[in-house]
């Protein structure tokens, strides 16, 4: 047996070994992403009607399932329908919805039932998944955030404190010299201190940790290499980046990747379809990637904006703030296709698609396909939407 | 009728042959009162004396280079623009206890630009905190009931005459006032009436008739109140408020876990004060609590005290955006406080991300790597110690007010010895900066 073969490995290398080791990314389109043109009710007259100039999208538009076509920029996401690979859930929200990109991104980060406890932001859904991992596995780092500089309020738990990494190198010791130059007599250092004094040896405890993790990982990095020619730009990076820790399978489980600029209030479909595109390339290389090692079996990835657009395209030919909008998952076991209510867009909520699904309700089932409870992380009985096969 | 006297607790600092104001204490006092101080300016307060230590730490001087900084910050409206801003006067600020206390308040009354979406309110915000942080309580309280950002931030817009929202009356009980228990549910309610028609209109205070609900409220037991300010004046002067706060400043400056005779003697010290702030913490800072073994590196630094402390302690020069953007890397960025309770505190700061973040920052900054630069003073009286127990010794001096453990000591001699010039002095500060006890405030 491997573990047994390493009688000092770090928690990284031990918890490579336990059973069910399914990992989440989940991928935030910042800003309120069109759902409407993005999955696209390709025949329904009043989509053509309601959007005259924003319609066009139609046209090179690739179609997943009877009406419903996905935007031309999405090749690989379409791709992946045809694979069997992928999945969308219509009219995903929740109830009295809020058009403040603020509240609503609060909602879906602490996933809380009432205004109050959103406004509290005390801590967010997969902050208290990752507080299950930990009392569960004991794993050192159960989650981190890829690719921004400060902690999104889903990652924020009442135990653990989640790693916010821009880039791999934060996460090993360096030297004065630069990356690379560290050395013995530095870990002799941090490990110092007096004995006697708790506090000091709290710190020395964590040195240590940080210490012998930047090492292991580092070990279980450098097997890495990409087997799919990711984007540059901030998303193909945070993706490269979190293909290598969810290939490398060093404990980490639940990764949050934010790509922002989907606030199209004008001029929509330029700035749109570049998002979509680097959205696509990026996500088809991280798809690519994980398939390439084995690993997307084992990998569900959701992507989700805090809302949808108003049906009804503005004057400036943009959108603005709306409620439900499809969320999609790819990977491992998930049930190809479309699930839920497809938006009715003669019954409206307000001018904006009505919510036909809790996103809890697929908060749940992701955590089930993770093996986690959903119960105590949504705090609430929710029925697990069956995503997954 | 006679002054109440100073609880015993808070009996001033009597430095002795036994306990003299030695390298440590000024080293102390540096880090709790401000962020920091230049080894050349802790040997000055050593020998002239804690009390003009303690009047150094205190006084406060006309900021005289960072006023058109700050006009033209205000002026771009940018957030990143602001934090470093805020870091350019953390670092060059020489009244410490203005800046410390600035800070103090940004987190307790935990306000964020993600909500605000303004720099410049958040800028003033701080503004009121570096001009009235340090005056009355009563003061503040109101200042900041009637603070933009704070508006804003807790939906006064909201809090209308018949629907009152009661977000910023709950949290001005819960966090900002009393505390836990203090209050009841009735008292919210009353308190939001109170505080309806108060409202942030083109980044300032305005009070909207048609809105305000002028009726009597009961508010804590006591009838006929009527605005928003009574709710404070209140508020501020109950016992329950003193005992919170002065908690609160004994958190942050003495020990995390401070004692109930110790809340007990500080909110008498406060009361006695008539809730001047400024004159408290005065009393608590040369108190022998303060100088006590209990409070000396009893705390875990923050991401401010901890980039900030490395760059005053040395002299070195740097972007104060470069500041800025490390301190948000190791979690705390300004004017994003995660939560309406702030930041989180102590041992939630480290974890081994952050530790590794943090050790990288001070290799970047003793490497001289990016966009770092050290005065060359700080490197040269290193490079200029005749031997590598010499070099040693000055380095846990810079760093550490020259009290390191033996195991440490011994780390840093070993560094010392084993790295070559020029490169040393970054390598023996680098491996100081990662000792233990450099993490603990």
């Amino acid at each position: 047996m491997r573990a047994a073969a390493l009688p000092l490995a770090t928690p990284w290398l031990r918890f490579a070994a336990d059973g069910d080791d399914a990992c989440l990314l989940v991928l935030e389109l910042e800003g309120g992403n069109d759902g409407l043109n993005t999955l696209i009710p390709i025949d329904d007259p009043t989509y053509a009607r309601t959007r005259p100039h924003l319609s066009s999208v139609r046209q090179g538009a690739h179609r997943v399932a009877d009406g419903f076509a996905l935007h031309p920029e999405l090749r690989q996401l379409a791709a992946s329908f045809g694979d069997g690979r992928a999945a969308a859930v219509h009219s995903v929200g929740y109830p009295n919805p809020d058009r403040s990109h603020f509240f609503s991104r609060d909602v879906w980060h602490t996933a809380a039932v009432t205004p109050d406890a959103v406004r509290m932001r005390a801590t967010g859904w997969l902050g208290r998944a990752a507080d299950a991992l930990v009392a569960a596995y004991a794993t050192p780092i159960p989650a981190m955030a890829l690719g921004s500089l400060s902690l999104p309020l889903a990652l924020r738990g009442e135990r653990v404190v989640v790693p916010v990494l821009e880039c791999m190198e934060d996460y090993a010791l360096h030297g004065s010299g630069g990356a690379g130059s560290e050395s013995a007599m530095l870990h002799a250092a941090a490990l110092a201190g007096a004995d006697a004094d708790e506090l000091q040896a709290f710190v020395r405890g964590v040195a240590g940790r940080a210490i012998a993790d930047a090492e292991s990982l580092r070990q279980v990095l450098a097997a890495y290499r990409p087997r799919a020619e990711f984007p540059g730009g901030a998303l193909g990076d945070a993706l490269q980046l979190a293909s290598r820790v969810l290939v490398s399978g060093h404990g980490t489980r639940l990764l949050h990747v934010a790509f922002s600029g989907f606030d199209t209030h004008a001029q929509q479909l330029p700035t749109h379809s570049q998002l979509l595109r680097q959205l696509d390339l990026a996500l088809g290389a991280l798809v690519a990637d994980l398939s390439a090692h084995g690993r997307l079996d084992r990998t569900v990835i959701c992507v989700h904006s805090e809302f949808g657009r108003r049906v009804q395209e503005n004057g400036s030919l943009g959108t603005d703030h709306g409620a439900a909008a499809p969320v999609f998952v790819l990977g491992g076991g998930v049930r190809a296709g479309l699930h839920g209510d497809a938006p009715d867009l003669g019954n409206l909520d307000d001018g904006d698609v009505r919510s036909r699904v809790d996103f809890r309700a697929v908060y749940a089932a992701l955590l089930t396909r993770l093996g986690i409870s959903p119960r105590p992380v949504l705090q609430h009985d929710v029925e697990a939407l069956p995503l997954f096969a | 009728m006679s002054e109440p006297s100073r609880s015993d607790l808070l009996r001033p600092f009597i430095a002795s042959v036994a306990r003299p104001f030695d390298l440590r204490l000024a080293g102390h006092l540096a880090r709790r009162a401000g962020f920091g101080a230049s080894l050349v300016a802790r040997k000055d307060w050593v020998e002239r004396g804690v009390q003009f230590a303690l009047q150094q730490v205190t006084t406060r001087r006309p900021e005289q280079d960072l006023d058109p900084l700050l006009a033209d910050v205000l002026a771009s409206d940018d957030i990143e623009r602001g934090r470093a801003y805020r870091l350019a006067r953390a670092v060059s600020n020489d009244c410490p206890l203005a800046e410390r206390v600035a800070m103090f308040w940004h987190d307790h009354f935990a306000t964020g630009q993600q909500k605000v979406q303004s720099a410049r309110l958040m800028l003033r915000q701080l503004a009121l905190f570096d001009a009235q942080g340090l005056g009355r309580f009563d003061d503040l309280l109101l200042a900041v009931s009637r603070d933009p950002a704070m508006l804003r931030w807790l939906d006064a817009d909201r809090n209308v005459k018949g629907r009152p929202n009661e977000n910023f009356a709950r949290e001005l009980f819960e966090l900002f006032a009393l505390g836990r228990g203090a209050y009841g549910e009735r008292d919210v309610q009353e308190a939001a009436r109170a505080f309806t028609g108060w409202r942030e209109r083109h980044e300032r205070f305005a009070l909207l008739r048609q809105d305000h609900d002028a009726g009597d409220k009961v508010v804590l037991g006591v009838p006929g109140v009527r605005g928003g300010e009574d709710v404070v004046a209140l508020a501020a002067r109950l016992p329950q408020s003193m005992q919170f706060l002065a908690r609160r400043w004994l958190q942050a400056f003495v020990h995390p876990e401070p004692t109930a005779a110790e809340v007990t003697a500080l909110a008498a010290e406060y009361d006695r004060q008539h809730r001047d702030v400024g004159r408290t913490l005065g009393t608590l800072l040369g108190s022998e609590l303060f100088f006590s073994a209990r409070s000396y590196r009893s705390k875990v630094k923050a991401p401010l005290d901890f980039v900030v402390g490395l760059v005053r302690s040395v002299g070195a020069r740097a972007a104060p955006s470069a500041l800025a953007r490390a301190t948000s890397k190791l979690g705390q960025v300004i004017f994003e406080p995660p939560s309406v309770e702030g930041w989180p505190r102590e041992r939630a700061w480290l974890n081994s991300a952050t530790w590794l973040l943090r050790a990288n920052f001070a290799a970047a900054l003793f490497g001289e790597r990016d966009g770092y630069k050290l005065r060359p003073g700080a490197t040269a009286v290193l490079a200029d110690a005749a031997t590598p127990a010499a070099r040693a010794t000055l380095a846990i001096e810079i760093l550490l007010d020259g009290d390191a453990s033996p195991a440490s000591q011994r780390a840093i001699l070993e560094v010392a010895r084993r790295s070559d010039a020029p490169s040393s002095a970054a390598a023996i500060l680098h491996a100081v900066a990662c000792l233990p006890e450099a993490q603990l405030l």
